[in-house]
């Protein structure tokens, strides 16, 4: 008896700290650049069980590293990203055959608004010689605006398609945007 | 004595349970998305989806500067046939995964002139240039298209309906 209890408690345990786990998706997994953090085995056949489960549950099909490089922002310099702020998105032409900015919320889905705008593309966006500025807001900023409407938090996915050899060389060092916050409500 | 082996119980299962969730995890994930569109999605025929806004709740993290098409594939009793025509003027690529959700295989419309042709199978010996060896029986291949214009959505329409899967028995 004693032994299927103390069973029944392990693989409670496990199953608990599994799960953990897999929503906390701890920092030693991803790789930092600033604010930006990739995974560069996410969706390759390299990846260990555990990128493949917290991509299975946040990131399901992305490409492998060949074809494109994703970069997860959830904060600022000092903040989560949060709805009720408003944000500048500051940046250059990036190192890749073509790259997206996109606003998603946290339950990983893309937030709804009335114009449904809800990223900027290397094909789209205005730019001032070769840098650009995106407006992430409630209230319309000019060009390359993504409305945020709701509350609670938010993060961005910077997509480098065919992305130059020069990602994966200085994956930690690329100049990634930067993200400004402007004012909170 | 009694505790110590009481721990190493825990420990034990712990571990096998911790393991046993973390390596099935996205199994799980993937069956349930496969039960979830069932009635959309037919295993081994080709589904088109329209670009993506905030009412698609099928996968997630969908890019709305894509447009998507996918064949949800069961090879254990037959091949899969693969063939698109690719736009040579915006990003193409067709996508492999495995069931655990690896993405073995991309092919893009800088690799492959204006038609592809591609044979889905698990028989590893297969050496014929258009095979692509799946890791497993069941899988999903995702077709991605950019759209740098929305003026373009016709055109590109036209290319993503040209994407066909289809059963081939094996000889």
């Amino acid at each position: 008896m004693k032994f299927w209890v103390s069973a029944l408690f392990g693989i409670l345990i496990g199953i608990l700290t599994a799960i953990l786990v897999i929503n906390m998706a701890p920092d030693f997994l991803w790789i930092q650049n600033g604010v930006w953090k990739t995974s560069i085995v996410a969706g390759s056949e390299q990846a260990d069980p555990y990128t493949r489960a917290i991509v299975a549950k946040n990131y399901l099909y992305v490409l492998n590293k060949s074809e494109a490089v994703y970069f997860i922002a959830t904060s600022d310099s000092e903040k989560e990203l949060d709805r009720n702020c408003d944000y500048r998105i500051v940046g250059k032409d990036l190192p890749a055959r073509w790259w997206s900015i996109t606003v998603y919320g946290e339950d990983n889905f893309l937030i709804d608004n009335e114009h449904k705008i809800y990223s900027v593309t290397s094909a789209n966006v205005v730019k001032r010689g070769d840098s650009w500025e995106i407006h992430i807001s409630r209230e319309q900023k000019g060009e390359n605006w993504i409305p945020l409407r709701g509350e609670g938090k938010f993060y961005l996915t910077l997509r480098l398609y065919n992305p130059e050899s020069i990602v994966y060389e200085r994956l930690k060092e690329i100049e990634l945007p930067k993200i400004i916050r402007e004012g909170c409500r | 004595m009694i505790k110590a082996k009481g721990l190493a119980v825990i420990i034990f299962f712990a571990v096998l349970s911790h393991l046993a969730v973390v390596y099935a995890f996205p199994y799980v994930v993937v069956m349930s998305s496969y039960l979830a569109t069932k009635d959309e999605v037919k295993v081994n025929e080709v589904y088109h989806q329209k670009p993506v806004d905030a009412s698609f709740r099928k996968v997630v993290m969908p890019s709305p500067d894509i447009l998507y098409s996918a064949c949800v594939y069961d090879i254990s009793r037959s091949d899969l046939l693969i063939e698109a025509r690719v736009p040579k003027f915006t990003y193409w690529s067709a996508s492999f995964y495995s069931l655990s959700t690896d993405n073995f295989f991309t092919v893009n419309d800088r690799m492959v002139g204006e038609k592809v042709t591609l044979m889905l199978t698990t028989n590893k010996s297969c050496m014929n240039e258009k095979c692509v060896v799946s890791p497993s029986e069941r899988g999903i291949v995702i077709f991605r298209i950019f759209i740098p214009d929305k003026s373009l959505l016709p055109a590109l329409e036209e290319f993503q309906r040209s994407i066909k899967c289809k059963e081939i028995p094996r000889s």
